[in-house]
């Protein structure tokens, strides 16, 4: 008894060590002065963002969707639309981002969810791309072109800036109360009753277990971060159009990170995401250029070839690579 | 009042009939044997009665309500537990995770649903493997799973089908200890079961379907020389 307690509280220790130097390292990079790391780590945290509010549905109830890129792209129409037309600050419109990917979301999830498996896929593929080609062909919204925030001075009321630092920080620290909020979510009722519905429908309603009920729950919060994900998207980039908001591509990365990190893990999305963003940024950035206009996509042979790599040497998703590695198993994994 | 009745049930699977016209009552505290025959419908009857299959004609009351074609998370929530004769564990999940599911809609939250969990795994005696993958478990224990999930859920009406198959006979004799003091407890059950030893014993009533029609419905004793229960499934006279 005493023996388990002394290696807890050394594991508990190492878990303690790791954790700070971790933290310190993430709030260090923007100090170390080069916007092309900050900028890179602070897609990463977009894309975590994005990954872990997907992976609600995905790892814990068995939904693999492709559509998460129209409740992202949702919301960084509204944000755009409420500080160009409406003169709205983001900090509000963020707000709405969030609600307006959950009226989409809870929307689309009576329809979606009349399918299961590889056609659940494929139907929020289609759902999604059906939202992008409304938005191609909405004038009002700027159609095809998309809309262009004009050039405003910096200001903390219109989350404006002019390097990556503060957005890094912003949306490092809204992936954070996600996470929390999250986290709460999956030990909780909800977390578990999606995880019964993964592991056999039939066997949760004689539970009396509504299954619509939870998925459309996970759909709805997923969609949520989403779309507050799209509001900082807006307020980084000042641009938003169809094709690059709306890009069923994004759903694509957004897989493949969550994929790459662990899905059946809570922080493996998180993990994923943060290897592979700046991996994909620096290849695309070094590759895409001056080889890339000689070879054209090059980089992304380059990246495709690092994937397979990842995926090689770590079968079980980065996270898992690390438990097995580190004595720190049965802490971040769900599988405690 | 009965706390579950039947009014001519028919569920048809293209063109055969795999319950054809079924009634009865069941009161409350009543403990229950369907037998007949493979493939006389038992299992579809169950299905009917959990609402996981829609019913083509007839009602199925439960407390004086109509579950009939109702979703069926509801007539659990009502209080109709079942176990599935192919058992269905959750195989990722842990032993008390799969136990606590049957709780988890009544309960406030997860740790008192953990608690009726626990209490339902202390019942069947899978207590010491809570812990454990539901996947690493023997057939035995799953099906003990299946009761102890259906039990979690505190049913009015449990269902049980073929818990017994494939247990030893000292094993089925402990299950009958058990299912006698859940009875006890006040819940009513209905079970299936081709073990004839062990539901001569335990039912104070038994139905037999052959063909998906009821061909009788009395005491143990009465069913054991029914010249068409012996005809149709006994196959010789039953020495009770």
């Amino acid at each position: 008894m005493i023996e388990t307690v002394k290696t807890l509280a050394k594991k508990d220790r190492r878990i303690i060590g790791v954790s700070l130097v971790i933290a310190f390292i993430i709030l260090a990079i923007p100090f170390a002065g080069n916007p092309f790391i900050t900028h890179s780590f602070m897609l990463a945290f977009l894309y975590a963002s994005l990954a872990l509010s997907w992976n609600l549905l995905c790892g814990y109830c068995g939904f693999f969707s492709l559509g998460h890129h129209a409740y992202f792209g949702i919301g960084a129409y509204v944000t755009m639309i409420l500080m160009l037309f409406y003169d709205v600050t983001p900090w509000v419109g963020i707000i709405f981002s969030g609600l307006a990917a959950t009226i989409l979301a809870a929307a689309a999830s009576l329809p979606l969810f009349r399918s299961v498996g590889r056609w659940f896929t494929l139907a929020t593929l289609a759902f999604a791309e059906t939202i992008k080609l409304i938005f191609i062909n909405w004038d009002a919204v700027g159609a095809a072109k998309g809309l262009q925030l004009p050039v405003k001075p910096e200001s903390l009321y219109w989350l404006t800036f002019a390097g990556p630092e503060i957005y890094y920080y912003l949306i490092l620290g809204s992936l954070i109360i996600e996470a929390i909020i999250l986290h709460r979510i999956v030990r909780g009722k909800i977390g578990y009753c999606l995880q019964v519905i993964r592991e056999d429908e039939f066997t949760a309603m004689s539970a009396g277990i509504n299954p619509l009920k939870y998925k459309t729950i996970a759909m709805v919060i997923g969609g949520l971060f989403a779309g507050i994900a799209g509001g900082f998207y807006t307020t980084k980039y000042r641009f938003v159009d169809p094709f690059s908001t709306m890009d069923w591509i994004l759903s694509v990365e957004v897989a493949v990170c969550g994929i790459v990190g662990g899905l059946f893990s809570f922080a493996g999305p998180i993990l994923g995401s943060l290897v592979v963003i700046p991996v994909s940024f620096y290849v695309r950035s070094v590759f895409g250029g001056p080889l890339g206009g000689r070879f054209f996509g090059v980089h992304r042979l380059i990246y495709g070839c690092i994937l397979f790599a990842v995926m090689l040497i770590m079968p079980e998703g980065v996270l898992g690579w690390i438990e097995k590695r580190l004595p720190i198993s049965g802490r971040i994994s769900r599988e405690d | 009042m009965s706390l579950l009745s039947i009014n001519g049930l028919v569920k048809r699977f293209g063109g055969l009939v795999a319950v054809d016209g079924v009634s009865f009552n069941v009161g409350k505290g009543e403990l229950v044997g369907l037998i007949g025959p493979n493939g006389a419908g038992k299992t579809t009857l169950f299905d009917l009665i959990c609402q996981f299959l829609k019913t083509d004609k007839g009602t199925v009351i439960f407390k004086n309500k109509d579950i009939t074609n109702k979703p069926p998370y509801l007539s659990a929530m009502m209080g109709i537990g079942r176990t599935f004769q192919i058992v269905r564990p959750l195989l990722n999940l842990t032993v008390l995770d799969n136990a606590l599911a049957g709780a988890i809609v009544k309960a406030g939250g997860m740790e008192e649903a953990r608690m009726k969990g626990l209490e339902a795994l202390k019942l069947v005696g899978l207590n010491d493997k809570s812990s454990l993958k539901a996947g690493s478990l023997n057939i035995a224990e799953m099906k003990k799973l299946e009761l102890a999930r259906a039990l979690a859920s505190e049913p009015e009406l449990l269902l049980l089908d073929e818990i017994l198959a494939g247990l030893n006979p000292s094993e089925i004799d402990e299950s009958l200890k058990l299912l006698n003091k859940i009875h006890e407890s006040g819940v009513t059950i209905i079970i299936i079961e081709h073990v004839m030893r062990a539901i001569m014993k335990l039912s104070q009533r038994i139905i037999v379907l052959q063909e998906g029609r009821v061909i009788a419905d009395g005491s143990p004793k009465e069913i054991a020389n029914d010249k068409m229960v012996i005809k149709a499934y006994l196959g010789e006279r039953y020495v009770l």
